[in-house]
C-alpha cells in the first residue's frame, strides 16, 4: 500500500520526520532520545491513539510505548517499524489492540476460575486512599522499632551528631521531632531558632545516612 | 500555561504502581501521610518509566522513596540515577501552578521534575523539569521541557578511564555519592563479604590527622564499602577483599580515606608481594605499600578534597587490576 504525500495528514507527516531523524543516531544518543520524546509526546497529545476505559488500559498503553521506543529505529523485541507499511498511529495502535485483547483473554480465563467474585471498588483517586486506609489498628511496627532505637540511641551516635556549637539540636532531637506524627519544619525552626535551610540540610546530611544505616542493620532493605 | 501543557508528557499509571503506591501509604499512620506517600510513589514510578523507555538506568530500590524508614521520617520523592544522584519526583494536582519543595529535598538533588497525576490515578503527566528551586518552590510554567532533563543527566555521565593492559572496573566511583547513601551495586557491605570472625578493621586516622589541620568533629560521616577482586593464579584465582572508608569530618571538602586488602576463603593470610597503590590524577604513585608473607591485610590511608580524582592499583607478578575514584 502506498501512501502518498498529499493525502497525509500533517501529524503524520511530522512524525515520519520525527523518525527519520531519530534513526540518523545510533542507539544511545541524545538526539534520539529527544526525538523519541517528541514523538511519544505528539502521539499522545494526538488523542488518536485508540483509548478504552479497562482496569488493564494504562498496562497495554505502557507496554506499548516500550515496544515503540524498542522498535521505532531498529528492530528490537519486534519488527522495526516500516514506514511503507502504516502510519505510526496505525502501527501503534495494532500493538495496543493486540495487547488489550491479551489482558481481556486472561481476564476472562481468570473470571471464569473464580467460584465467586466479589467486585474490587475502582480506584478512583483520593477518597479511596482515605476508606482503604481505615485507622491502622496498631502503630506500625517499623515505626516502633524506629522510634526506640532513636528514643534510647544505644550507640549514643545520635545525641553526638548535632549542629556546630548546638549540642540540643542534635540528630536525636531532629529525628524524634521528624516522626510522626511530625511537627512541621517552621515550628521546629521556631524552637531552636534556626533557619530551616540550616536544619534541613542537617537532616538531610547527617540524620538521613544515620537513618539507613539503622534500616540496614534491620534488615529492612 | 498553554505552552507548557504542549511540552508536557503524558503517560499510563500501570495497576502495579497503584498497588505499590497504596502499600506504601497504608505503611503511614495519618491519612494525610498516607495520601502524600502515594502521590510521591505514583510519580516516582512515572518518572522511572519514562526514564525507562529512553534507556537511561535508573535505581528505585535504593532510592529514599522505596526505603520504608526514610518514608516515615521524611517527604522525599527521590529516584536514584546510578552514578549521577537523586532526581526529586514531585507530584501536584492537575491544576497546580506551583509545587512547594519540603525542606528534606532541598539538599543532595541533581533536579526536580514535576508530575501532575489526573484522570482518577490512571495518568501521570510529566510537567518538566528544573536543575534547581530558589526559596524552595517551583513555578510551574518556568519549568523546562524533558528535552532538556536529558540533555542534563547526559553531561553527568563520567568519563570511562581509558583502558591499558590492566583490568579496570569501568567508569570512576563517585565516593562524594557514597555520603548521599548512593552505592554502585559491586560495593556491599563489608559483613557481606567478611567472616565476622575477622579482626575488626581500624582505620586509624590520627597519624593522618597529626600531619592536618583537620577537625574529628561529632558531625564525622564514615562511610565503609567493600568489593570482591580477584586475580588469577596458576593454581585458581585468588579471592581477595577490597575494603575503603571513607571519613568526612565537619571541614567541608577535606576527606579521609583508607583501603584495605584482605584475603577471603579459606586462607587468613594474603598471597605474598601483592601490591596496593595509590596514584594521583596524573597516574603519579603517592603511595604503595607490599605484602609480605604472612600478612592478614595490608592497607594505605590517605586524606583528599572532594572531586579529586586518584586511582588504585592492585598487582601481583604482571597482573593489575585498577579501580578508579572520585572523592
Amino acid at each position: 500500500m502506498q501512501l502518498t504525500n498529499q493525502r497525509m495528514l500533517p501529524l503524520e507527516e511530522k512524525l515520519r520526520q520525527l523518525v527519520l531523524e531519530a534513526r540518523q543516531y545510533p542507539a544511545g544518543h541524545l538526539k534520539r532520545k529527544q526525538c523519541l520524546t517528541k514523538i511519544v509526546r505528539l502521539i499522545e497529545q494526538s488523542h488518536k491513539l485508540w483509548h478504552e476505559h479497562t482496569p488493564y488500559y494504562e498496562d497495554a498503553l505502557q507496554q506499548t510505548w516500550v515496544y515503540f521506543c524498542q522498535n521505532i529505529c531498529e528492530a528490537g523485541t519486534g519488527e522495526q517499524y516500516d514506514p511503507s507499511r502504516s502510519s505510526v498511529i496505525t502501527w501503534l495502535n495494532r500493538y495496543l489492540k493486540w495487547r488489550l485483547q491479551d489482558f481481556r483473554i486472561s481476564r476472562q480465563k481468570h473470571l471464569a476460575r473464580c467460584a465467586s467474585v466479589a467486585p474490587r471498588a475502582a480506584m478512583n483517586g483520593n477518597t479511596d486512599i482515605t476508606t482503604n486506609l481505615a485507622a491502622p489498628p496498631n502503630t506500625p511496627p517499623i515505626l516502633q522499632t524506629t522510634r526506640h532505637w532513636v528514643e534510647t540511641d544505644p550507640s549514643g551516635e545520635l545525641q553526638k551528631a548535632h549542629i556546630q556549637n548546638r549540642p540540643d539540636v542534635s540528630c536525636q532531637a531532629l529525628l524524634l521531632r521528624r516522626l510522626p506524627p511530625e511537627q512541621g519544619w517552621e515550628r521546629i525552626s521556631e524552637e531552636f531558632s534556626l533557619p530551616i535551610s540550616t536544619l534541613s540540610s542537617f537532616y538531610q546530611r547527617q540524620c538521613l545516612p544515620r537513618l539507613r544505616n539503622f534500616g540496614q542493620s534491620q534488615g529492612y532493605l | 500555561m498553554l505552552s507548557l501543557m504542549s511540552d508536557s508528557l503524558a503517560l499510563p499509571i500501570t495497576q502495579a504502581a497503584r498497588h505499590k503506591a497504596l502499600e506504601f501509604g497504608q505503611q503511614q499512620s495519618t491519612p494525610e501521610k498516607a495520601q502524600k506517600v502515594y502521590l510521591n510513589t505514583l510519580a516516582v514510578w512515572a518518572v522511572k518509566d519514562y526514564l525507562a523507555l529512553m534507556e537511561m538506568p535508573s535505581n528505585l530500590e535504593a532510592s529514599d522513596s522505596w526505603n520504608p524508614l526514610v518514608r516515615l521520617c521524611a517527604d522525599v520523592a527521590d529516584l536514584i540515577v546510578p552514578g549521577i544522584g537523586r532526581l526529586e519526583c514531585r507530584p501536584v494536582l492537575p491544576q497546580a501552578r506551583t509545587c512547594p519543595l519540603p525542606p528534606e529535598v532541598w539538599s543532595d538533588r541533581i533536579g526536580y521534575l514535576v508530575v501532575a497525576i489526573e484522570n482518577d490515578d490512571r495518568q501521570a503527566r510529566l510537567l518538566g523539569f528544573t536543575p534547581a528551586a530558589a526559596a524552595g518552590v517551583i513555578v510551574i510554567d518556568q519549568l523546562q521541557p524533558l528535552e532538556s532533563l536529558l540533555a542534563y543527566i547526559s553531561e553527568f555521565v563520567p568519563a570511562i578511564t581509558p583502558q591499558t593492559a590492566s583490568i579496570s572496573a569501568g567508569p570512576d566511583t563517585n565516593l562524594g555519592l557514597w555520603l548521599q547513601g548512593i552505592f554502585d551495586q559491586s560495593w556491599r557491605l563489608v559483613d557481606d563479604l567478611l567472616q565476622p570472625a575477622t579482626p575488626a578493621l581500624a582505620f586509624n586516622f590520627r597519624s593522618a590527622a597529626a600531619t592536618s589541620t583537620l577537625d574529628l568533629g561529632t558531625n564525622a560521616v564514615q562511610v565503609q564499602r567493600a568489593k570482591s577482586v580477584q586475580f588469577k593464579d596458576e593454581i585458581g584465582k585468588i579471592p581477595l577483599v577490597l575494603i575503603v572508608n571513607l571519613l568526612k569530618a565537619e571541614a567541608d571538602g577535606q576527606r579521609m580515606l583508607g583501603v584495605q586488602l584482605r584475603p577471603t576463603g579459606n586462607c587468613p593470610f594474603l598471597p605474598a608481594n601483592l601490591v596496593l597503590k595509590i596514584l594521583d590524577s596524573q597516574r603519579m604513585t603517592f603511595l604503595e605499600v607490599q605484602s609480605r608473607q604472612a600478612d592478614n591485610y595490608i592497607q594505605l590511608e590517605f586524606s583528599g578534597q572532594s572531586g579529586e580524582q586518584f586511582h588504585l592499583l592492585l598487582e601481583q607478578g604482571d597482573q593489575t587490576i585498577t579501580e578508579t575514584f572520585v572523592v
